[in-house]
């Protein structure tokens, strides 16, 4: 890993010391709840648009070898461990942070922009975390907070996919700490370093780190939970959780050969379920997925060129996934949702909502002169290096997957395909302002990627312009537009429909609960059983110490005289007889 | 509470050509059609005229890809066969959009 200073970094002395990039954060949610309803709900979102300005300037002055520790016990929890790797995820959060407050700032909503703010100062944590128990804490930190975001939108709907989101990933905090504990027993440290999967704990902190990444199988959550929230909401939440687990895998997994068809999966299978939904924020949910399925498979590789094409996606990701979830934010926030179903024609009374979309939608499909040009072909370019032939082939399938439904379809069916008759207004000019500003950033990086590429944690020499790069990639991405062109025009491409698409989380919403109600169903008849059979027990009884028993009625003086004697003449006996023994 | 705008309102109307970015019109969609033929004709045409060289240097490639408008081959076939493969997965896993809310 590069050892030279960030090349960002402010020359002026440090303002703050250096101060560890989450708290700051938690400051500003604490000043935020503190001017809960003053100068009419405008200051606490002026803390929430100033907090990452403040800490952008905290993390400049912040060089490599950086570190901050507090001891508790005999642990040392590092709250701070700078490196080229996590510096660029805190500029990346940083970045991102600040869009999502601007895109946020008409909502007046103190308690959502609260959540957010934590839920950033929570991934900021985690990422300079330098031992396992703090990156556990910030963990938990995101979980939560970030289901606060999810039950933000306050509907039925959003309030048992925040209870489902909620459960999942808390317990990927506890497979975390599990994982954890078993290190510090056979190692005595916890530091957060690489970890492999050597050992049970690998294992298990794979899996919590799986469980965050949306590995497939534990994918649901995010095509389950993201379509439910506020539209700021949603920009904030694809943002940091998904990135924190590319993050750490890259920390603690690469070169994981294993990662590599998990990651490959990843990209592949969400593609098909993305052509078929109506819901263009779960088709983005989706979209997330076959991203991360790159970046995944990057870091499973682990050469230097793939795990700076991994951290160069996940940093265009924030920028053009963001971008394309604000779209469709302002789209749910004017029309009332984003089904495709019943969508189409906006481009007439959302202008600028379109072109924004349309530069999202040519990023993330990697254009050439966009952003996902320059860093998806960096992780393609190690597959082949790494003999990966098959896996490539198949990330190539996805490739112009991704194209088909996030970049043709979600401008089309929102803003083209058909006059709807929805006639509405443009977007908020705190929305545009976002949206332009990531879209800017998109464009930033496609046009100039050695901006982004002396970022990168590790020496890149990579030259994404060349003459036969570009030239294929545009007859992928051109001739997948033809198809999907004639498909359109032939009727062969399926309908939007209003409609829900069975997945994994079938399993626990439908499967489950009916085991469950046949569990509680066969409990109950068990409990009926035993109770049935103590009332037959119990009559013999009843007819002696029963309400009408014999011991219950009156007795005579002599009788309970005679009773007492009894009971002295059996405790002599017995006396008698142990004295004996 | 949602953060669904109440106020809302249809204040433009959905002709008006003439207005900036109000350009696609059906003529304008045919014309696009045509275009972008055009232009994915042109890119396969330019590698033809200027083939990569033997070693393809500047884009890495498995060998099952070198060979002339591969990846335009390849885009075309892997979206037809991701539609159809697309199909056939609703038929099995779609449902009315009421099939979780009498659960949830």
């Amino acid at each position: 890993m590069r050892e030279e200073a960030f090349p960002l970094l402010l020359d002026a002395p440090a303002l703050l010391g250096g101060v560890p990039p989450a708290w700051l954060f938690f400051a500003g949610a604490l000043l935020a709840t503190l001017l809960r309803g003053q100068g009419q709900g405008l200051l606490p979102r002026a803390v929430m648009l100033a907090t990452p300005i403040v800490g952008l300037v905290n993390l400049l002055t912040i060089t490599p070898g950086t570190s901050f520790t507090l001891d508790v016990l005999d642990l040392e929890l590092v709250q701070l461990r700078a490196d080229r790797l996590s510096l660029l995820f805190g500029l990346l959060f940083h970045i991102g942070a600040f869009l999502g407050a601007i895109y946020a700032l008409r909502a007046r909503d103190t308690p959502q922009h609260v959540a957010a703010l934590v839920y950033g100062g929570s991934a900021l944590g985690a990422v300079f975390a330098g031992d396992l128990l703090t990156l556990f804490c910030y963990w938990e930190g995101m979980a939560v907070s970030s289901a606060f975001l999810v039950w933000a939108r306050r509907t039925p709907e959003s309030n048992v996919a925040g209870v489902r989101y909620l459960a999942l990933h808390l317990a990927s905090g506890l497979l975390l700490l599990a994982g954890a504990l078993l290190i510090y027993r056979e190692t005595g440290d916890i530091a957060f370093d690489w970890i492999g999967t050597g050992g049970m704990a690998g294992w298990l902190i794979l899996a919590a780190f799986g469980i965050k990444c949306g590995f497939p199988l534990v994918h649901n959550w995010i095509t389950d939970a993201y379509p439910q929230s506020t539209p700021s909401g949603t920009v904030f939440l694809s943002m940091f959780t998904t990135k924190v687990a590319v993050y750490a895998l890259a920390r603690g997994f690469a070169g994981t050969e294993l990662l590599v068809p998990i990651g490959t999966l990843m990209a592949v299978f969400p593609i098909f379920y993305a052509v078929i939904e109506n819901d263009l924020r779960r088709v983005l949910g989706y979209s997330m997925i076959n991203q991360i399925g790159f970046m995944v498979a990057g870091v499973g590789i682990g050469t230097e060129l793939a795990l700076n094409g991994a951290v160069a996606h996940a940093f265009n990701e924030v920028l053009f996934k963001g971008l394309l979830f604000m779209t469709m934010g302002a789209v749910l926030l004017r029309v009332g949702h984003v089904l495709g179903s019943d969508l189409g024609g906006l481009y007439r009374s959302m202008p600028w909502t379109t072109v924004f979309c349309a530069v999202g939608a040519a990023s993330i499909s990697a254009f050439p002169l966009f952003s996902g040009f320059v860093s998806k072909s960096m992780i393609m370019a190690a597959m082949v290096e790494a003999g990966h032939d098959w896996l490539w082939l198949a990330l190539l399938f996805a490739s112009a997957g991704v194209f088909h439904h996030a970049g043709i379809k979600i401008p089309y069916f929102a803003f083209f395909a058909h006059d709807s008759g929805l006639k509405t207004r443009e977007a908020p000019s705190n929305m545009l302002v976002a949206m332009g500003l990531a879209a800017a950033g998109c464009l930033l990086v496609g046009l100039f990627p050695n901006a982004l590429y002396t970022l990168l944690p590790w020496q890149t020499d990579y030259v994404p312009y060349t003459y036969p790069h570009v030239i294929v990639q545009l007859q992928l991405l051109l001739f997948s537009a033809l198809a999907f062109a004639w498909l359109q025009l032939s009727g062969i491409y399926p309908a939007e429909l209003r409609s829900v698409n069975l997945d994994t989380d079938w399993l626990y919403r439908h499967a489950g609960r009916r085991a469950a109600e046949a569990l509680h169903a066969a409990l109950r008849a068990g409990a009926d059983a035993v109770r049935g059979a103590a009332r037959v027990a119990d009559q013999p009884l009843a007819l002696l110490v029963g309400p009408r028993g014999l011991l219950a009625g009156p007795i005579g003086t002599g009788t309970a005289v005679l009773l007492a004697s009894l009971l002295l003449a059996g405790y002599l006996l017995l006396y008698y007889v142990g004295e004996g023994g | 509470m949602t953060q669904l705008d109440e106020k809302a309102k249809p204040i433009l109307p959905a002709t008006g050509e003439n207005r900036p970015l109000y350009w696609v019109t059906r003529e304008a969609a045919r014309r696009a059609l045509i275009a972008l033929h055009a232009i994915a004709l042109l890119v396969v045409l330019i590698e033809l005229a200027m083939p990569f060289g033997a070693d393809g240097h500047g884009v890495e490639r498995v060998h099952a890809l070198e060979f002339p408008a591969s990846y335009a081959i390849y885009g075309f076939i892997a979206c037809v066969v991701l539609v159809l493969l697309g199909r056939a997965l609703r038929r099995v896993v779609m449902r009315d959009e009421r099939y979780y809310r009498s659960e949830d």
